[in-house]
């Protein structure tokens, strides 16, 4: 160094460390590192600071954007997701109707009536069970 | 007359144009701490020969034993072997030893029981013969600093650090550090009748 200050030390350095220390603290430590197992992959990767952080901040991003999105389900009313499940032959609903409907019935329009009467009923019964009727 | 800050930015420069010879030692240490963390235990060796005057002198400067200075030394070697996947990230090795160095030699002085040596052996001269003072005499003047402003001038004069990293290595504000080097310069000038 040449600062300003450094007059004051011209001529001398600092005592080196002593030629008979090396020998001592080298084997020292050698032994001393051949004592320490080799650490896993699993606890290198658990030490590593960068990596906790990392994995932090993605938890807490998963949680925030789990609470701040929308579910991709909740602007669909539970009504107009109840009438649109499909609904399949009722073979009882349909010896019933058969006395009641005119005999040029078509197919078509008995399964189309079928459907109506099965989805009304099914939305009756869904509201019973959300308000709580029992009856 | 010059302020504090003009002092401060003389030496700051004196002590920034020397980056490459630091930085050079910095790579080689990095890459010889890689080595001991993949368990090649011959890189103790290298980084021995690298950097233990430096360690040991601020051992011995701080403790003014060379017993306890060994011991300090001893202890951050073990240390590194013991740990050395803390080391992969340092990204200023040297002074981080360092740093271990002072922490050895603070724990080293707390154990301490006996007196401090009469005569720090803290300078051996060299074939320079435009030596100032006597070495002898420059060990006793030394004895006579506190013994934090004496590792500054150690870490300033002889590790050839900036007081940011001095700071950073003995746990001070980098103006403290500044402001304990220039209280011992002063000291020292003074004692040798060397004060303009």
């Amino acid at each position: 160094m040449s600062g300003p200050d450094d007059d004051l030390f011209r001529g001398w350095t600092p005592t080196p460390a002593p030629p008979h220390l090396k020998a001592r603290v080298v084997s020292a430590a050698r032994e001393k590192g051949a004592d320490t197992q080799p650490k896993r992959l699993t606890d290198r990767l658990w030490e590593s600071r960068a990596l906790r952080y990392g994995w932090a901040v993605a938890a807490t991003a998963l949680v925030a954007l789990n609470l701040w999105l929308p579910t991709p389900m909740e602007n669909v009313s539970h009504r107009a997701a109840t009438v649109a499940k499909p609904v399949g032959f009722d073979p009882v609903l349909a010896s019933l109707m058969e006395d009641r409907l005119p005999p040029r019935t078509t197919w078509a329009d008995q399964t189309h009536l079928m459907h109506i009467l099965l989805g009304e009923a099914r939305t009756v019964a869904d509201d019973a069970t959300t308000f709580g009727g029992t009856s | 007359m010059a302020t504090i800050g003009d002092t401060l930015a003389a030496v700051e420069f004196a002590v920034e144009s020397q980056p490459s010879s630091r930085a050079a030692v910095n790579d080689q240490l990095k890459a010889a701490l890689l080595e001991l963390n993949e368990g090649r235990r011959d890189a103790v060796e290298r980084i021995w020969d690298l950097i233990a005057d430096d360690l040991y002198g601020l051992a011995l400067w701080r403790t003014g034993s060379a017993a306890d200075a060994e011991d300090a030394v001893q202890e951050v070697f073990l240390r590194l072997s013991s740990t050395p996947a803390k080391l992969g990230s340092v990204r200023n090795p040297r002074a981080y030893l360092l740093r271990m160095t002072h922490n050895a030699a603070v724990d080293a002085l707390r154990r301490r029981e006996s007196p401090m040596p009469e005569i720090l052996p803290a300078l051996v001269t060299t074939d320079d013969t435009e030596a100032r003072i006597d070495g002898r005499r420059a060990s006793r003047l030394l004895l006579e600093l506190p013994v934090a402003q004496r590792e500054v001038v150690f870490l300033r004069h002889f590790a050839a650090l900036s007081f940011r990293e001095i700071g950073e290595i003995c746990n001070i504000p980098t103006f403290t550090a500044a402001s304990r080097h220039r209280l011992a310069i002063r000291r020292l000038k003074g004692i040798l009748g060397l004060e303009s």
